[in-house]
This record gives C-alpha cells, structure tokens and sequence, in this order.
C-alpha cells in the first residue's frame, strides 16, 4: 500500500508541479535536457522517501530544494569538467513584453547570469516561481535575512545594466 | 533617486517578464510514466493502479433519463518495465461506475468578472447518483474566488449564498430538464433589469456545467416545480436553452467535437491562452488513461493554437484537457483550471 500512497502522491506533485520545476532548472542550468533529467531525478527521490517524509504537505519544498540543490550540483560539475557552460540561444520575442526591448530583456538575463549563485537563486526563486521570502529561505536553507540581502544586492546588480540594453 | 534610474519594482517587473519568457523557451516532456517505472525499478514486475486512479464510467441514474454513458476522469496506470500483472487488484469502489457515494469530477462554469465570458474551474464532488444534479449543485455550492465570480452564489450582493435549491435534473428526449424550487433570481438581475442580457451569462453557466457533465451539447429546460419557467435572471425563456461555448475562456477545443466519430490517429486541436502556454491533455478509456501529455498554446495575453496527434484503436474515449493549477496557499482553491472534457469514438 505505501507504494500506491507514494505512486499518488508522486503524480499528483507531478500535475502541478512538473513542468515548472523543469523551467526552473532550466533557468539555473540553461539544459534543457538535463534539466528534465534533474527533475526528474528529484520525482524519483521522492517516491523513495515518501514514507520517511515526515511531513508530506511540504512535498513540494522537499521538491523545490531537491531541484536547486540538483541544479548546483550540475554547475558546480559542468565547470569543473566542460568549463564551458553551455549557453543556449537568447530566446525568441513574445508578445507579452512588447513594452521592453529584447536587448534589455537578453541584458538582464545576461547580468543575472553573472550575479553570486546565491543571489541568482534568490532572484529566480523569487521573480519566476513568485515564492515568498520564507518559502525561498525555507528552500536554499538560509534565514530571511540574508534572503532579503541577496535580493536587494542583486536587484542593485542588475540596476547597473540597466541601460545598455535600451 | 536618479530619475533615469529605475526603481526596484521596475526592475522586479521587466526580470519576471525576461525569466517567463526564457522559460516558455522550452516545453518539458510527459515523463510521468518513466518517473513511476524509475521508482518502481528493482520491484517486481507489475500493473499498478494508485488509489488515485479512479475509473469511472458515467451511468448516472437519471430518473425516467436516456442516460449517457461517458467516462470521466484522473486515471493514471502506471507500467512498469514487463507489465506483467499479479492479479486483480482490489477493484475501488467507485471505478467502474458513478454511484451515490462516489467521487465525480466535473468542470464548473463561472462568469469571468472582468467580462462576459466564462471559465471553468475543476471541482471533485461526491455524487448523489445522479451526475446532472451533481453538477447543478456543485454550480450552486460553488464560491466566486478572484476573476471567478459565481452569478449563482449572489455574486456582488450582501450576503453571498445559493439563490435557490435543485429539485432534480433528467435528461431525456434530447432536453436536459433542470427543476428549481423558486424561480431564478439575482440582485444583480434585478439592478440591470429585464431585456439587459445580463441574464445570458448566469444561464449559460448552468448550461455549460450540465452539457460538460453528460457529455452532451443537448439544450437545457429550466422548471420552478415541474412547470416550465417563462423568466430567468431577467431573461425571457420560450424553451430549453442552447449552450454558448464560443463564450468559454482560455481553452477551446475545436475537434474532434462532443460525440464525433474520428479516425486514428486522432488530430486534436483547438486555441488556449494559459500559463506558460502549458495545457495539459488526458484520453481516457474505460476510465483508464491510455494517453496523456502536454500540448502549447498561447501564454499571457495572447491565444494560439495548439494541437496534437494521438493514436488509439477503434473504441469510445474522453478528451480531458485543463491548466494545472501551480499556485499554492489561499490561490490553490482549485487545482485545475478552464477543464474541458468531450467524448469521441475512433472508428
């Protein structure tokens, strides 16, 4: 029966939550493919502890750290052994940002690229999945203090781009 | 500040707008399957079956009703590597048919507050036995929650509650017959007065629920204790009411269309406006998923089309196809949006 629990539990986080976490991971790694294979990996952990989770309604923290924790990992051992990122092709324009020119849009990408990975993630965290100063302290294991740090400094970074791309 | 500088809220702006449209760059694969198999891996091998997998087979015990078998709902089978199966397993009650007691999932219409539209959210209730008054009632019970405003809770009144009972619901003779025990009523009806059209809007929610949850796209007959009622919400009736489905929001499946018979491999499509473009599909047959994915349409502000293949041998089966709902806290009252079912037979 525990596997039936973990099969459900593990395809409903799925439903919800699957495709975002691999959009997460690919923009901290920019690989698409090992992206999902990272998420993936994360689902598959899941399953395993999903009788030792303690408290299984915060399944999808477990899930959010398991991915960022993942995707640094990726970093850390793609600059050791490639020490050439793989750098995907700036994305097409949409419609949605008409009001902001591609340059500036590829600038801020480029300069959160370079910003200290802690204040990457605080700003992906925040800015794409729109977690909340505790949920994103609760996922990089850091107090919310030094969540609003990283945000404030990298938001500070990425000012000073600002307008190279206008 | 520097008034050529932006402020940080700017900044935060034009940063969520670039990181969205990075992510939209990439569209992730269904690996449902494979996580479970991955899981499952070392096990023996087996056809599983969650507790979540509910087959159910619509045969609603519409009184004195033709009634249309169809099939809903969140199957997931899960085959491992030889899907050799051990044995039954122990059936769940409720898989093969929708009886009293039963979990059915229904698609419930609401009236965009932002206009005239309409958007369906994804409800699970327990049935009555009867999924038409399932579904009349679930509409009834249903709360309005951001842009979804519900015209049958009193929506923008005093005091927000059902504004009248269901009697029964029957489904027979090509007419879905909806009774009430009072005659069809808003404040907000009554503030913009007969002849408005006002009244279009709460009647086609009714209409859209009930057609979703038998699968039908037959007219609905509105009656205040057994007699045929001459008024709703400020709107004269002279009969049973047709749907208005070019009136839903955000997905619109265009083919195949409620009960039409296709050949395989089955091309589906239709326009969405989602988040991320991300819409979720499902075929089901015999309440069992035998194909499932995502398919892209448009995201933000914008519709597009999607579409997409799928194989199947000749048999009936239900399109279920909705935007998962990744929001969590107070924002995760549903967790699907703009749920879309029809059925079709492959030839």
């Amino acid at each position: 029966m525990p596997d039936r629990d973990a099969d459900e539990a593990v395809s409903e986080l799925y439903a919800a939550h699957y495709a975002r976490l691999v959009r997460l991971s690919f923009l901290l790694i920019h690989d698409h493919g090992r992206a999902e294979e990272l998420v993936q990996d994360a689902f598959v952990a899941l399953h395993g502890r999903w009788r030792r989770l303690r408290e299984p309604h915060k399944a999808i923290a477990y899930l959010r750290q398991a991915v960022v924790n993942r995707s640094r990992s990726e970093l850390r051992h793609r600059a050791v052994v490639e020490r050439n990122p793989v750098q995907p092709p700036r994305p097409h324009e949409s419609a949605e940002d008409t009001a902001v020119s591609t340059s500036t849009r590829e600038a801020l990408l480029a300069a959160l690229d370079g910003l200290p990975r802690r204040q990457r993630e605080v700003l992906i965290l925040r800015y794409f999945l729109d977690l909340s100063e505790a949920d994103i302290a609760d996922t990089l294991r850091i107090s919310r203090g030094s969540v609003k740090s990283h945000s404030s400094r990298g938001i500070a970074a990425l000012r000073s781009v600002w307008g190279e791309g206008r | 500040m520097n008034p050529s500088m932006p402020t940080d809220q700017e900044i935060a702006r034009e940063l969520r707008g670039a990181l969205r449209a990075e992510a939209e760059r990439i569209a992730p694969e269904p690996a449902l399957q494979r996580i479970l198999a991955r899981a499952h891996e070392g096990g023996r091998a087996r056809t599983d079956r969650s507790r979540a997998e509910r087959r159910r087979r619509w045969l609603p015990a519409l009184a004195g009703a033709v009634a249309t078998a169809g099939i809903a709902a969140a199957a997931i089978v899960i085959f491992a590597p030889s899907d050799e199966p051990t044995g039954p397993a122990q059936p769940p009650p409720c898989a093969v048919e929708v009886r009293e007691g039963c979990p059915v999932d229904l698609a419930v219409y609401f009236s965009r507050s932002s206009g005239n539209e309409l958007v369906s959210a994804g409800v699970t209730v327990t049935s009555s036995g009867n999924v038409g008054l399932d579904a009349v009632q679930a509409l009834l019970d249903a709360k309005s929650k951001g842009g979804f405003a519900n015209l049958w809770q009193g929506y923008a009144t005093a005091q927000e509650r059902p504004i009248a009972q269901v009697n029964d619901v029957t489904h027979a003779g090509g007419v879905i017959t909806t009774d009430f025990d009072r005659q069809l009523t808003t404040g907000l009806a009554n503030l913009e007065g007969d002849g408005t059209g006002f009244g279009r809007t709460p009647l086609q929610q009714l209409v859209l629920t009930v057609q979703s949850a038998l699968r039908t796209d037959d007219p609905v007959l509105i009656t205040v204790n057994g007699e045929p009622a001459d008024e709703a919400f400020g709107e004269r009736l002279t009969g049973p009411v047709d749907g208005e489905p070019e009136r839903i929001s955000f997905i619109r499946p265009e083919s195949p269309t409620q009960g039409e018979v296709v050949a395989s491999p089955v091309a589906i499509t239709g326009e969405s406006q989602t988040f991320e473009g991300n819409v979720r599909w499902s075929i089901t047959q015999d309440g069992e998923i035998v194909r499932q994915g995502f398919t892209t349409g448009g995201g933000f502000d914008a519709y597009a089309p999607f579409s997409f293949k799928a194989t199947l041998p000749p048999g009936e089966y239900t399109l279920k196809l909705w935007e998962p709902n990744a929001a969590s806290g107070a924002e995760a009252w549903t967790d699907e949006y703009y749920v879309a079912y029809l059925d079709f037979t492959v030839e």
